[in-house]
């Protein structure tokens, strides 16, 4: 049997670069290598290599290593490390060391690391402490009533009272309601479809609560009742938020943690769901519910659409100080996912933010309802999909 | 409903979020939380070329995971409170040259340290270099045969024999010294790999592993890979087959929540990321690894070879990020890919906070592997 002779140096450095460029398939040149994993540590990627080449019937190699991997090597403890792996002799040649490795395959039948293999005692108890503080050192910012983030929006809304007062009964509808601590939520619901067609309060007794009710019922009328009840309250502490200011709380927005104020809303409108399930004898629990675009960009042709995007991209762009003409609308999918490349500056800028900045302006200006993407980065690779089974190449 | 399975020993097709009332609390109360379970890659490379590969659609600017960048991040794990680390994602990790150290360095600071692998590598000798300090290893084999293992997984025949060979030596460490690690393999389940469904369960009661999974292949939002999910009904005969031959010491189990749930969501707020958060093998932070393209640059948060993990955790832009999923703003049921790796705590932190699941702490002795939710 010929020796392969390996240039280890050049192995590794293939072997990292193709753990970046070769996303499938990947794998050492040489196929008696296919089972080897390198290691910073040089002599156990050495070691690795000897029980890779002889779980794949492969008796002898002769590695040679170059000056800077040579270096950096203890050839004594790499003798002493592979000694029960194969026999090994080492010799300098031209800056480096050669590895004459044989006997792979008798002696590593018997190849063990010698590591026993038992469980350690873990540091678990002793990080306690330190996860305890660290959990602890951020506080939560919990509002009793409402906090700073809200103030501007409720107090506004305060001044504007319109769904104030109990609702009439009306034909083909059907009229619900509920009471807690005072307060009552009336709902005109359609029971063909479900949906809420005129909603109202009263009894509130603060004026915190009355603005907030107010702007709930606004907000939940032609919604689907089961919307309203999963996810009407989060719309509510959504769009009352001042996105200006920090956000109410450090982690996640729950809107009884925002404000206390926002759970007798919640509270009513779940029991009013209960009540109409039991009134109308629904009792679907899905919610599919997907707001569609406006009725006015549904009807815009795609340029009128591009060219609405490019106006209120260029508006944004002016308040956030960067350059248009370095976002461009590279698609809209589906009528409402708009997709932009960056250039220039910006393609190195943190598009991250930009995004996000971008798509907030987007919905603000063009339509709430559209979504930003940034174009799709596909790999080299031919991509087997299973969708593409019997198409012509 | 329940997001909840029965907490039977080992629990493969449901949430053990309930088990973390902490977190919830805190959660709840708008405080930030350490994740608990962390699922990553050490590298986006993988030597084999799996039809389904989801990681296909997975692709971002590369960088290199190297020993500094994981021995940082594991610290900073332990520091935060994360409590398990799981490799997996979209890269083989086994083929990293870090790999080993990292599974080492984890167990030591008393993370628990979980892999999914294709099991090519994971020879004897590597075995018993890393086995004591996984919580469990799991070995992915989506057929029981090899001319059908090689069409699928995309590698030589003898590959199979291979995979075979580590596992039965996974098995004798295990046995051998007596270790607490749970070994598993799985089956990525297509409607068109019905055939391989009984070889499989039938080579697992030769290799004895601990269990034997069948789970769904996910899919991306617009159907990219052509998952049938409706084809999934026709296997249903055949899997019941192949649980029942389930013994003693080898369990076949169906994923069958997310089977039958043929890639639907019943919920649109995504709550799951703070508690199970996802990083590519590129060292990118993002909430889930469905959003790994840059195409959903929005959602990317950093990067560990370029940011300290607990710095990056402790940014606005994490939370910023995670309050966006959790916000109107935005509505897994459309902009997502299918049964994602937080699919079941999301459906339960959904139907906890939708008022239609009691998510209190469940009674009786928690079960195994929770710190992977």
């Amino acid at each position: 049997m010929t020796t392969e002779r390996i240039d280890y140096d050049r192995l590794v450095a293939d072997y990292e670069s193709g753990l970046v460029d070769k996303l499938r398939g990947f794998g050492p040149a040489a196929e008696y290598l296919e089972l080897w994993v390198p290691d910073e540590d040089p002599i156990a990627s050495l070691c690795n290599m000897i029980d890779a080449a002889g779980t794949t019937g492969i008796d002898a190699v002769s590695v040679f290593i170059g000056p800077k991997t040579a270096a950096r090597l203890d050839a004594e403890a790499l003798r002493k490390a592979a000694g029960d792996l194969c026999e090994i002799r080492i010799e300098a040649e031209a800056d480096g060391l050669l590895f004459d490795v044989s006997n792979i395959l008798e002696k590593t039948k018997r190849a063990k690391t010698g590591k026993k293999a038992v469980w350690k005692p873990r540091r678990a108890r002793q990080l306690a402490a330190a996860i305890a503080k660290a959990a602890a050192a951020i506080p939560a910012n919990r509002q009793k009533g409402i906090g700073p983030a809200h103030a501007r929006a409720v107090d506004r809304a305060g001044r504007d009272i319109a769904r104030e007062g109990r609702l009439p009964k009306e034909d083909g509808l059907l009229l619900v309601e509920t009471a807690a601590d005072g307060v009552t939520l009336s709902l005109l619901v359609d029971p063909a479809e479900h949906v809420i067609r005129r909603a109202a309060h009263q009894g509130a007794s603060s004026a915190v609560d009355r603005a907030l009710l107010d702007q709930f019922c606004r907000l939940v009328e032609t919604l689907p009742i089961q919307e309203a009840s999963d996810h009407g309250v989060i719309r509510l502490e959504h769009r009352l938020r001042d996105k200006n200011q920090a956000r109410p709380v450090a982690g996640i927005v729950i809107p009884e943690a925002a404000g206390q104020a926002f759970l007798p809303p919640q509270r009513l409108i779940r029991a009013a769901l209960a009540l109409y399930r039991d009134r109308s004898g629904y009792s679907d629990s899905k919610n599919e519910f997907d707001p569609r675009p406006s009725a006015e960009w549904l009807a815009l042709s795609e340029q009128q659409r591009r060219q609405r995007l490019d106006a209120a991209i260029a508006e944004i762009a002016a308040e956030a100080g960067f350059s248009p003409v370095e976002v461009e609308v590279t698609a809209i999918e589906h009528g409402l996912r708009v997709v932009v490349r960056f250039l220039g500056s910006l393609a190195a800028a943190d598009r991250q933010g930009h995004m996000l900045i971008m798509e907030a302006g987007i919905k603000e200006k063009v339509d709430g309802r559209l979504e930003l993407y940034q174009e799709e980065l596909k790999d080299g690779n031919i991509i087997r999909r299973l969708s593409d089974r019997g198409k012509s190449p | 409903m329940t997001g909840m399975t029965d907490h039977t020993e080992l629990i493969l097709d449901g949430t053990k979020i309930a088990w973390h009332q902490d977190r919830i609390k805190a959660w709840e109360r708008g405080e930030r939380i350490a994740p608990i379970t962390i699922d990553m890659a050490l590298t986006r490379a993988c030597n084999f070329a799996c039809e389904y590969c989801y990681a296909m659609l997975q692709e971002n600017d590369r960088r290199v995971i190297n020993r500094k960048v994981i021995f940082d991040f594991l610290d900073d794990c332990a520091e935060i409170g994360v409590k398990g680390v799981s490799f997996v994602s979209d890269g083989e990790s086994t083929i990293s040259p870090v790999f080993s150290g990292a599974v080492r360095h984890g167990d030591e600071l008393g993370l628990s340290m979980a892999c999914g692998t294709n099991g090519f590598v994971l020879t004897e000798r590597k075995l018993e270099d890393i086995l004591a300090h996984l919580t469990y290893l799991r070995v992915n084999i989506s057929a029981g045969e090899r001319d059908r293992y090689a069409k699928i997984m995309g590698v030589k025949k003898h590959w199979f024999d291979r995979v075979c060979e580590n596992i039965r030596d996974m098995m004798a460490i295990k046995k051998e010294h007596g270790l607490g690690v749970t070994i598993g393999m799985q089956m990525v389940l297509m409607p068109e790999y019905k055939d391989q469904i009984l070889p499989l369960a039938r080579l697992g009661k030769e290799l004895r592993p601990d269990y034997l999974i069948f789970k769904h292949c996910s899919d991306s939002e617009d159907g990219d890979l052509g998952v049938d999910y409706e084809g999934y009904d026709g296997l249903y005969d055949t899997l019941r087959e192949a649980e029942a031959l389930s013994d003693d010491g080898y369990k076949v189990v169906v994923k069958w929540s997310k089977i039958e749930a043929k890639g639907k969501r019943s919920y649109q707020r995504c709550y799951g990321p703070p508690f199970i958060i996802q990083l590519s093998g590129s060292g990118l932070v993002a909430p889930c690894g469905m959003l790994f393209n840059e195409r959903y640059k929005k959602f990317h948060i950093g990067n560990i070879c370029e940011q300290r993990f607990k710095d990056i955790w402790a940014s606005d832009k994490y939370w910023q990020v995670m309050n966006y999923l959790a916000s109107p703003d935005f509505n897994a049921q459309v902009m997502c890919g299918s049964l994602c790796l937080q699919h079941k705590a999301n459906e339960a932190l959904d139907a906890y906070r939708k008022g239609q699941l009691d998510l209190q702490a469940p009674s009786g002795p928690p079960p195994r592997h929770l710190s992977f939710i």
